[in-house]
């Protein structure tokens, strides 16, 4: 009897120890054989009061080193629980209507099929979107902003199918310095804030077209909290409720 | 065929098998209650209040227990599809999540559906409802209990665990088959059932070992990614997480001591940034207790011990475990301001201890001390959140013996004394030392002294009138708040309260409450109206952030 006994410490240490892997077994290269297809939107949801945010935009600058900066359309939505309205803070009537279903910062949905998901997920779910061929393809993209603070945007779209779907447009702005906690409770009184969602030009849900080939033109007059006219972008991408981000794009905003 | 459906049928079927297992002259009881929590929201800038589209907002249960010598059965129905502010967007649902059957014959107990069971103190299995935080991780399968033999009691349990309306995994949540499996044993033995020089020395002591796996799948859409210079990776899992526990407890006198310790197997999740280390927790308790005194020291080590059965879930919700609460938990409003997390992930040191005596005498005071002092555990780095630069590593590595930031501390004396026939009086003062840092992400070091007051009047033998005043002093954060409450009860039919807790040293807002309790028979329906302010709510060591509200509120609860 005591001979069994006596085994168990050993048995229970092997039991433990029987799911380990060794450290260089851990971590699986995917390879590098995916060639990106299409844009991919990021709404990334974020606040100033995030201490966890900043780790997470660092994320978002490796994930644009790795696919390509232009084909990464990342948006940070700034959701009322971190952060003030604007124009003091970032968060705005969009910012709190896209986040609406975001409890916790840093998150993001992945062009919109993901869900609500946290920083774990972001790289499977963009590995996974971002070689699948997209159903709509992007042509010229221009936005100009005028004297008068009117902006307008061309946008070429076309795909092989028909389909009806919504296009929508956002006004984005980079390089924001404004406080920002950071992890382990610091302040950056001049951090850098990187694609901050400032408003959506048609509409909260876009406006449905059907494609295939379409020719959009729009004038939008420009909201006034901007900080810094050159450091605008506008974000496009088409959009249905059952499929989510068919395609993405993005381009610099320019003076006439 | 829909998972609702199925519980359906199945409680039908459960409510048959007491009936049919009903002997001659067996009596079957029935047992039930239901709880009803609403709030009419209004919006209300000045504490942050949201506006909501609902007008109507609640959290309803409902349970039903039926209990004969052979079978027990029950089933609980909830609607929580508007819930109360402050729940995670998946609480939300209706349907009969809970219903279980148990058969019993002599020391044999085997049940089937969903239960709650706790291995010793919870450091490796502890399923439980809390409904005031939304926790409801029972088990969905089976469980034999088995107490045949004097000193000797046995239990084993295997299935997947609720989170809210799932039992599966993040990636098919529908899917019941696609949730981690628990499987799990304990058993226990009282040595002095079988030691006769234990039983002659009138010690009772206890010897416990328990047992808990969780296999949860990895499949593709399940991966974990990171980058390592540049390149993606994935995290290579371990499909099966060990967990054990062993414990003593020996009892004389009024002496009682344990000791147990808990270890845990590589098991990489969001809390632990999928670091790949063992997990280990011990505590250390002893008390005494004699007439008109006690005392009890207590302390407890936990590193890298947060268990879910989802590797990726962040939140409150889907723990296996639950580590033991060392802060002291209040109820007084402006003491409660402050509470403790426990820190399941990083780890912590943690020490309690509490002195109480009674004075002799009719009229005597009551005195009693406790104190809390939690710390962090001594590690090479920095422990933070989401860190991924420890993705598929050891983690820092720590030491055992040594101690890191102070996490929290709270010495408070209470005292309490029946003045005369008439008249009571409770007092508290309270140190609080709150690493806000640590505990909600940013804040920094909150210290803060407490005093309570409590005077309590009888005026006759049905009417009492109860008070409250409360300060609470700091130079941090919001600073300064007091606390008032008069609360006047005719008994056994009628409570009214009103209360107002105001910040002095920050927004000078007030969070009013005014509310009527009526109790008759087995009905309790309380109605108010007033501010909740936002902050943490929290119970035994877990936290749930509760957004601020103001509107009228009703609760009512029914028992039979």
């Amino acid at each position: 009897m005591f001979r069994s006994i006596k085994h168990i410490p050993a048995l229970l240490l092997l039991m433990l120890i029987a799911a380990c892997s060794a450290p260089e077994e851990r971590l699986i290269p995917v390879g590098d054989d995916f060639t990106p297809q299409r844009g991919i939107l990021i709404e990334e949801f974020t606040g100033q009061g995030c201490v966890n945010c900043p780790k997470a935009h660092d994320l978002v600058k490796d994930i644009e080193k790795i696919f390509g900066a232009e084909h990464i359309i990342s948006v940070g939505i700034h959701i009322p629980q971190f952060g003030a309205d604007a124009p003091g803070g970032f968060v705005t009537p969009e910012s709190r209507y896209y986040g609406r279903e975001a409890e916790s910062a840093p998150s993001a949905i992945i062009n919109r099929r993901s869900g609500v998901v946290n920083t774990d997920q972001w790289l499977r779910l963009i590995q996974n979107d971002i070689v699948t061929s997209p159903k709509v393809t992007f042509g010229d993209f221009t936005a100009t902003t005028s004297a008068d603070g009117r902006l307008q945007v061309s946008l070429n779209i076309s795909a092989p199918k028909s389909i009806t779907a919504r296009l929508q447009f956002w006004l984005v702005e980079d390089d924001i310095e404004a406080v920002q906690m950071l992890p382990g409770g610091g302040i950056d009184m001049a951090y850098k804030h990187h694609g901050v969602l400032r408003c959506a030009l048609n509409g909260l849900d876009g406006e449905e077209y059907i494609f295939p080939t379409t020719a959009v033109v729009k004038d939008f007059s420009l909201p006034t909290f901007i900080k810094n006219p050159a450091n605008l972008r506008v974000v496009a991408f088409v959009f249905t409720e059952a499929q989510g981000v068919l395609n993405a794009v993005q381009t610099h905003v320019t003076n006439l | 065929m829909n998972f609702r459906l199925h519980a359906a049928l199945l409680s039908l079927l459960i409510f048959a098998l007491p009936l049919l297992a009903q002997e001659d002259g067996e009596k079957v009881t029935v047992h039930g209650s239901v709880q009803a929590d609403a709030l009419c929201p209004e919006e209300d800038a000045a504490i942050g209040a949201e506006k909501f589209r609902e007008k109507l907002l609640g959290n309803l249960y409902a349970n039903v227990g039926l209990f004969s010598k052979y079978v027990d059965a029950g089933l609980r129905a909830e609607y929580l599809n508007h819930p109360l502010p402050g729940f995670e967007n998946q609480f939300k649902g209706w349907g009969l999540p809970n219903f279980y059957a148990t058969a019993k014959y002599k020391g044999f107990q085997l049940t089937g559906g969903t239960f709650y069971e706790q291995f010793g103190s919870g450091f490796i299995l502890r399923t439980y409802e809390e409904r005031s935080l939304g926790i409801d991780n029972a088990i969905l399968g089976g469980r034999l209990k088995i107490d045949a033999l004097p000193g000797v009691r046995f239990t084993a349990i295997g299935g997947v665990q609720r989170r809210y309306w799932d039992w599966g995994s993040a990636a098919k949540p529908w899917d019941v088959r696609s949730g981690a499996t628990l499987y799990g044993a304990d058993a226990e033995w009282d040595m002095q059932q079988h030691i006769a020089a234990l039983a002659d020395n009138d010690i009772v002591w206890t010897l416990g070992a328990s047992w808990v796996l969780k296999d949860e799948r990895y499949d593709k859409d399940d991966r974990i990614y990171t980058l390592r210079d540049s390149v993606i990776c994935y995290l290579n899992m371990p499909r099966r997480v060990n967990a054990f526990d062993f414990r003593t407890q020996f009892f004389k006198g009024g002496l009682n001591l344990l000791a147990e310790v808990a270890l845990k197997g590589p098991d990489p999740s969001f809390d632990n940034n999928y670091t790949y280390s063992n997990g280990s927790a011990m505590m250390l308790s002893a008390s005494y207790s004699q007439t008109g005194w006690s005392a009890q020291l207590q302390a407890k080590r936990s590193e890298n011990f947060a268990f879910r059965s989802r590797r990726a879930q962040e939140g409150i919700s889907s723990f296996i475990n639950n580590m033991p609460a060392f802060a002291y938990q209040h109820t007084y409003a402006l003491a409660a301001m402050y509470p403790y997390a426990t820190q399941t992930a990083p780890g912590e040191w943690a020490y309690t201890g509490n002195f109480a005596y009674k004075f002799a005498g009719r009229y005597a005071p009551k005195f009693r001390l406790n104190l809390s002092h939690i710390r962090g555990i001594n590690r090479e780095g920095k422990w933070q959140s989401g860190d991924r630069t420890q993705y598929g590593t050891d983690g820092m590595k720590t030491k055992f013996f040594g101690h890191g930031a102070l996490y929290y501390q709270d010495l408070n004396l209470m005292y309490e004394q029946k003045l005369n026939k008439v008249f009571s009086l409770n007092a508290m003062y309270m140190y609080q030392r709150y690493n806000k840092t640590v505990i909600e992400g940013e804040g920094g070091m909150i210290d803060a002294n407490i005093l309570v007051v409590e005077p309590k009047w009888k005026i006759s033998s049905d009417v009492t009138l109860r008070s409250e005043v409360q300060y609470l002093q700091t130079r941090q954060d919001k600073k300064d708040w007091i606390y008032g409450l008069v609360e006047l009860s005719v008994l056994p039919y009628v409570m009214v309260g009103v209360s107002d807790q105001w910040n002095l040293g920050g927004d000078k807002t007030h969070y009013y409450m005014m509310n009527v309790t009526g109790n008759f028979r087995n009905n309790r329906l309380m109605l108010g109206y007033g501010r909740t302010r936002a902050g943490y709510n929290c119970s035994g060591g877990v936290c749930r952030y509760v957004p601020a509200t103001r509107g009228f509120t009703l609760s009512y609860n029914y028992n039979f």
